[in-house]
């Protein structure tokens, strides 16, 4: 599964809307523990499309979503189960 | 009652994998800090491959609708394009003669206003990406360099280089989230500082004094006639002194597939 999604979020990152990509990081972050490459595609992403202008002046939007994504997704991991 | 004791040895593991991302994660953060187009230089050669096929699919695709439409339907749709295409020739006559009197007038007082442009191929747009910012196959091989302006459309102004590689460059929209730049509001001639909301929307505020209307054209200060904007909707509220004027570029960003690089401009 974890190959799968990071197929999938390559495929995200080249091609597709990148609100798509999100629903399917967020999705792999809950589904895999330590979902660790979350934040490699951030950084991916600031790389490959984010300028020196970044958004709203903040230059690493996609890094910082990542990390925090991950953090919040092994806390509810931890606080919650499901089969 | 008697719990076996757990064995720590997968947790220590555990823990030194955990450690060990983390650390590779910080080193490729640094790595894109310090040299921020390291990482770009390195996959655009490869994304390109996959952009221009993606572009090629897209084409496929995109028309595939048009192989299962009726005769008829295109019939009717080639005349009425055909009648719009009459319509319009008239006035882009008028329009090239008056650009030749433009430039004629400018040469006479020794400027020019003649840009040197190369075309490009948009590889990535919004909404693939977040940042309000193309990717196009021309780069510093090229003649491409940082801070050339971007048109569309031909005279559409949407944007300048940001960063430059061999073969591609990124550009970067004026419409960025949260980046100003001074416009000239076309009937006014009124100078005022537009604030960009992505995909091609603006946003600025001027006193209630200054006539603006819906379809007022928005300008750059250069020398080069261009289009920037249109005037889409004006706010006013009563008990406020200033007016917000929202305005959009006249092209679709999310469906560009060219633009022109002026390697002229500075």
């Amino acid at each position: 599964m974890r190959t799968a999604f990071n197929i999938g979020l390559i495929i995200c990152l080249l091609f597709l809307p990148w609100w798509l990509g999100a629903i399917v990081l967020v999705a792999a972050c809950l589904a895999i523990r330590g979902f660790y490459e979350a934040i490699l595609y951030g950084i991916l992403a600031d790389a490959l499309y984010g300028t020196t202008l970044g958004i709203h002046g903040f230059q690493y939007p996609a890094t910082a979503l990542a990390v925090i994504l991950v953090l919040i997704s092994a806390f509810l991991r931890d606080k919650l189960a499901w089969q | 009652m008697t719990y076996l004791r757990r064995t720590n040895v997968n947790a220590k593991k555990s823990r030194t994998t955990t450690i060990l991302v983390v650390a590779i994660l910080v080193v490729l953060f640094a790595t894109h800090y310090v040299f921020p187009g390291a990482y770009a230089g390195l996959f655009y050669p490869v994304g390109t491959v996959f952009w221009k096929t993606e572009s090629g699919l897209f084409g496929f695709f995109g028309h595939a609708g048009a192989l299962v439409s009726s005769k008829f339907s295109l019939v009717k749709e080639n005349q009425s394009l055909r009648q719009e295409i009459a319509a319009r020739d008239a006035s882009a006559l008028l329009i090239d003669s008056l650009k030749a009197e433009n430039e004629s007038l400018k040469n006479s007082l020794n400027r020019s206003a003649a840009g040197d442009d190369i075309l490009g191929i948009v590889l990535s747009r919004p909404p693939v990406s977040a940042y309000d910012t193309l990717v196009i196959d021309i780069g510093s091989d090229d003649g491409v360099s940082k801070g050339d302006k971007v048109y569309a459309d031909g005279d559409t102004l949407i944007g300048d280089i940001a960063e430059v590689y061999a073969n591609q460059s990124k550009v970067s929209l004026f419409s960025t989230p949260g980046r100003t730049i001074s416009v000239i509001l076309g009937t006014a001639d009124v100078t005022a500082q537009a604030k960009g909301r992505g995909l091609g929307n603006f946003q600025l505020n001027i006193p209630v004094e200054v006539g603006v209307k819906e379809g007022d054209i928005i300008a750059l200060p250069q020398i080069r006639p261009h289009t920037f904007g249109i005037v889409e909707k004006i706010i006013v509220d009563s008990s406020d002194s200033l007016q917000t004027i929202l305005f959009k570029s006249p092209v679709n960003i999310n469906s560009l597939r060219f633009v022109e690089v002026d390697r002229n401009t500075k």
